[in-house]
């Protein structure tokens, strides 16, 4: 009976246990999602302040919509991991939204109506080897109507897909484009050939404007104008003409604002040089922004010209057959831009024109961050040499590297004083067509906002000591007339104004965000194996295919030197025994390039036995031999002991 | 708490007075490198990371595990000596809790010996060594989870065999419930929120979320409460036993 009464209360126990754990674990399933430690490196799973900033303040849900090939995602593994990361991020902005924010995950199977829609929705299908389309995009929808499409997501992206993500949100947020003012020498918006010229299809605008201004309210900006309006979101400023003080005043302010602007002065801009016509004066050349680059702590020197020969550009000269370094001009490859900025994380290549160099004035208060360097093999030249001189190799012969690089693009932020500690400059007739008046108090540029003495918040300018860079002639090539005429780039100049200007634009909070480490960790150590291998297989290599080419010539050789040509029936002992020589090398020779091929992967696979017998072998006999050890000191005491008794 | 440590030390002790435990950890480390390097593809993969190491904790442990799990008891049982140990001036949870803790801290140690892994990695590249921290952390709790389940079984019976048979299987149904072929199996009528329940119930699903280098509260509380129940029930099942 009395068993019975246990039984019963102990299984009433055992449920009341397991229901218990059932219900403590649902209730934490839901209610216990996002609090979490993050332990890896790069904070991989923690949104950056600048998204929840982002999150934060939509008042209005937008719908992010992830087309995901699920099913055809299991013939591609390491992508199934890569999709893991994405739709984790997207749950921690669902999170961090505060139901602003509304995720679906779409599998658009392949003939459904689903795979309909995400082709509708502008998302990229690529064919897999099975012949079906796998799709992986985001599309975002604002409460506006407003539409954002990331058309395909890849995994190099994948360091900025927060970045991209937080773009997309804010882009769907913003009522309206932001405007884009831009105060120029060039005729960035007509090109060379001027508005009549425009007019009648002859000419056309820079290829870089045209693409800021599919973004972008752009607008040119007077040569005479006297104040940045209140409706401005960020300047543009691409080798500036002399400006007058209350222009530098009305930049200076604007900046001072939190406004932001991409700045590019050039100690030669040979893009200028196109300006030159009959009866015009001669162009400006130089550009710069003084006193406000001072004041922003860094400095543009407008007396050298940096020269790079390891990132020269070659060109044909008249005269010369052979193309020659030209170390004023640059192809500034990946290695050389920063990897962790937005603005040049992506790009492949860059084209530069006789750049000058960006330096950090002494005491600044800002953080100069280069964007684009120079290598070690640069140098610095006076601009009047190349104009002096018309031979690249003149530069070739007398460079002197100066072994440390040079910085040929900056991102500059930081808290900054005013240029104008006086406060708004007097301006006379001859320094602008709207001078101070007697007994009035300057304001421009200030009318609509507080005179600052000193920056409201951190400022953020990127700064490019080369306007060439915007030239089409450097970086694009033209096909076709009129309608027809289409460009294509040679270089990613454009994508880089367009970056920097677009970086800018965005929130203070956009900026933010940074970049995470690529998710890949590579054995360096094996890749390095593999480098020095390959080298050395390289080098031996082809001196092993210029002998057994030498020896094919040599056995050509003596087949046509037999008397009665290659078909000859009388042959010297001699030369047979020449022939059976060269036969025999040829056949020794291939053997060794074999042997050369076969060895490459000699060292990595040395190693990896070596690491597998440690990890598989190595603890596991250390263990057992201290099993041995213990068991035999027992043994010995025992049987001490058994002694002593 | 003196008393739980002391079973605790006792009996992390007995385990290496027999050949038994030197046994178990050789064969883990062996199991553990060949299924890393033949069957994760560690060089094949290329990645500085302890992925292909992890992956195979889970399936690992079902086997391992049971088999220290299921002399805790069920030897005490067979041999009589159960009696004794609850005749002693010690609290019966005292000597649960204690068994157990030393059971756990002796997977501990066989854990921590594969830190050649560790080394390799980094000597190879540069790992997340968050990650593996967390890998490590989650590994450790998923033992704790599969040995406090066979404690419990193993205190339900008086054989080592069936105890060993019955932990397997209930640590498989822990552990399978978050598998993709199971899942799929349920993704093509259930709803949604009963594969994710049934999921949620897995070991990987809270190991696999663990090893990325995220460690949720809620995978915690997933442990944890298993761990603390599957301890509850065993001591239910030692005093209905006794009033047998």
């Amino acid at each position: 009976m009395g068993a019975t009464r246990v039984r019963i209360a102990g299984g009433a126990a055992l449920a009341l246990i397991a229901i218990l754990f059932l219900v403590v674990n649902l209730i934490a399933q839901v209610g216990l999602t996002g609090q979490r430690v993050d332990l890896t490196q790069n904070r991989l799973y923690t949104l950056s302040d600048g998204t929840r900033a982002v999150l934060a303040k939509l008042d209005e849900p937008i719908t992010l919509r992830l087309f995901y090939s699920a099913t055809l995602a299991n013939q591609f593994p390491a992508f199934k991991a890569f999709s893991g990361r994405v739709t984790d991020l997207l749950d921690a902005f669902k999170r961090a939204g505060h139901g602003n924010i509304r995720i679906q995950i779409i599998d658009p199977a392949p003939y459904t109506d689903t795979e309909d829609e995400a082709a509708a929705a502008g998302i990229q299908g690529n064919e897999t080897p099975s012949g079906e389309s796998f799709y992986f995009g985001v599309v975002g929808t604002g409460p506006i109507g407003g539409r954002e499409v990331m058309p395909v997501i890849t995994p190099d992206r994948e360091p900025f897909l927060e970045y991209d993500l937080a773009k997309m949100i804010v882009s769907l947020t913003a009522e309206k484009k932001p405007v884009l003012a831009v105060i120029s020498t060039l005729p960035l918006d007509v090109g060379f050939g001027g508005a009549m010229a425009a007019l009648r299809g002859q000419s056309h605008p820079f290829a870089a404007y045209s693409q800021l201004a599919e973004l972008y309210d752009v607008r040119m900006m007077a040569s005479d104008f006297v104040e940045v309006g209140a409706h401005v979101d960020m300047l543009l400023i691409v080798h500036p003409p002399k400006l007058n003080p209350q222009q530098l005043y009305a930049i200076d302010q604007f900046v001072l604002n939190g406004g932001r602007a991409v700045v590019m002065v050039d100690p030669n801009a040979e893009v200028a040089s196109q300006m030159a016509g009959q009866g015009a004066p001669p162009p400006q050349m130089t550009s710069d922004l003084e006193p406000l680059l001072g004041a922003w702590g860094i400095k543009v020197d407008t007396t050298k010209v940096i020269g790079d020969r390891r990132l020269a550009t070659k060109v044909t000269i008249p005269g010369s057959r052979r193309p020659v370094d030209y170390v004023v001009w640059l192809r500034v490859p990946k290695a050389q831009m920063n990897h962790d900025d937005v603005v040049t994380a992506d790009l492949d290549q860059v084209l530069v024109a006789t750049p000058g160099a960006i330096s950090a004035v002494e005491g600044a208060t800002t953080t100069l961050e280069p964007l684009i360097s120079t290598t070690e093999d640069a140098m610095a030249f006076d601009p009047i040499m190349l104009r002096v001189t018309g031979d690249p190799q003149d530069l070739l012969r007398g460079f002197e590297p100066t072994g440390k690089p040079f910085t040929l693009a900056a991102r500059v932020t930081g808290p900054v004083k005013t240029a104008f500690p006086d406060g708004a400059p007097k301006v006379t007739e001859e320094q602008s067509p709207n001078p101070t008046k007697e007994g009035e108090t300057p304001a421009f540029g200030a009318k609509e906002r507080a005179a600052l003495k000193e920056s409201a918040t951190p400022i953020n300018v990127v700064v490019f000591a080369d306007v060439d860079i915007i030239d089409d002639r450097l970086w694009i090539e033209e096909m076709g007339q009129g309608a027809q005429r289409q460009v294509v780039p040679r270089a990613d100049n454009g994508n880089l104004i367009v970056n920097a200007v677009e970086n800018l634009a965005g929130s203070s909070d956009l900026i933010a965000i940074r970049s995470r480490g690529a998710a890949s960790r590579p054995f360096e150590v094996i890749d390095g194996l593999k480098r020095d291998a390959e080298q050395k297989f390289l080098a031996r290599s082809q001196e092993l295919q210029a002998k057994l080419q030498a020896t094919e010539a040599r056995i050509q050789e003596l087949r046509s030197a037999r008397p009665g040509g290659a078909g000859g029936a009388i042959v010297s002992a001699e030369t047979e025994k020449a022939l059976a020589e060269a036969r025999a090398e040829v056949v020794a020779t291939r053997r060794e390039l074999r042997d050369v091929q076969r060895n490459l992967e000699v060292d990595i696979d040395n190693l990896e036995s070596r690491l597998r017998f440690v990890n598989i072998a190595a603890m596991a006999i250390v263990v057992a031999i201290v099993a041995f050890f213990i068991s035999l000191v027992r043994l010995r005491r025992r049987r001490a002991r058994r002694g002593v008794v | 708490m003196s008393s739980t440590l002391v079973i605790a030390r006792r009996e992390l002790a007995a385990y290496f007075a027999t050949p038994l435990a030197y046994v178990f950890i050789i064969v883990y480390l062996f199991l553990n490198g060949i299924f890393t390097f033949y069957i994760g593809n560690f060089f094949e993969r290329g990645e500085a990371d302890l992925v292909p190491f992890f992956t195979f904790h889970p399936w690992l442990y079902l086997f391992l595990i049971p088999a220290i799990a299921m002399r805790l008891w069920a030897e005490e049982r067979k041999a009589g000596t159960i009696e004794l140990l609850l005749t002693l001036p010690v609290p019966l949870w005292a000597a649960i809790v204690g068994k157990f803790l030393a059971a756990w801290v002796f997977t501990g140690i066989a854990l921590a010996l594969t830190f050649p892994m560790w080394l390799t990695v980094n000597y190879l590249g540069q790992p997340d060594n968050g990650v593996i921290v967390a890998g490590y952390i989650g590994s450790f709790l998923m033992a704790g989870a599969y040995l406090a389940i066979g404690s419990c079984v193993s205190a339900a019976t008086r054989n080592q065999v069936v105890a060993f048979v019955l932990t397997v299987v209930v640590c498989f149904l822990f552990t399978a419930s978050g598998a993709p072929m199971v899942l799929d199996a349920f993704s093509g009528w259930a709803p949604q929120a009963i594969v994710d329940t049934v999921a949620s119930f897995s070991f990987l699903t809270h190991f696999n979320g663990i090893v990325t280098g995220v460690i949720e509260l809620k995978d915690i509380v997933f442990f944890t409460t298993l761990i603390v129940a599957a301890l509850a029930a065993n001591a239910i099942t030692i005093d209905m036993k006794k009033a047998n």
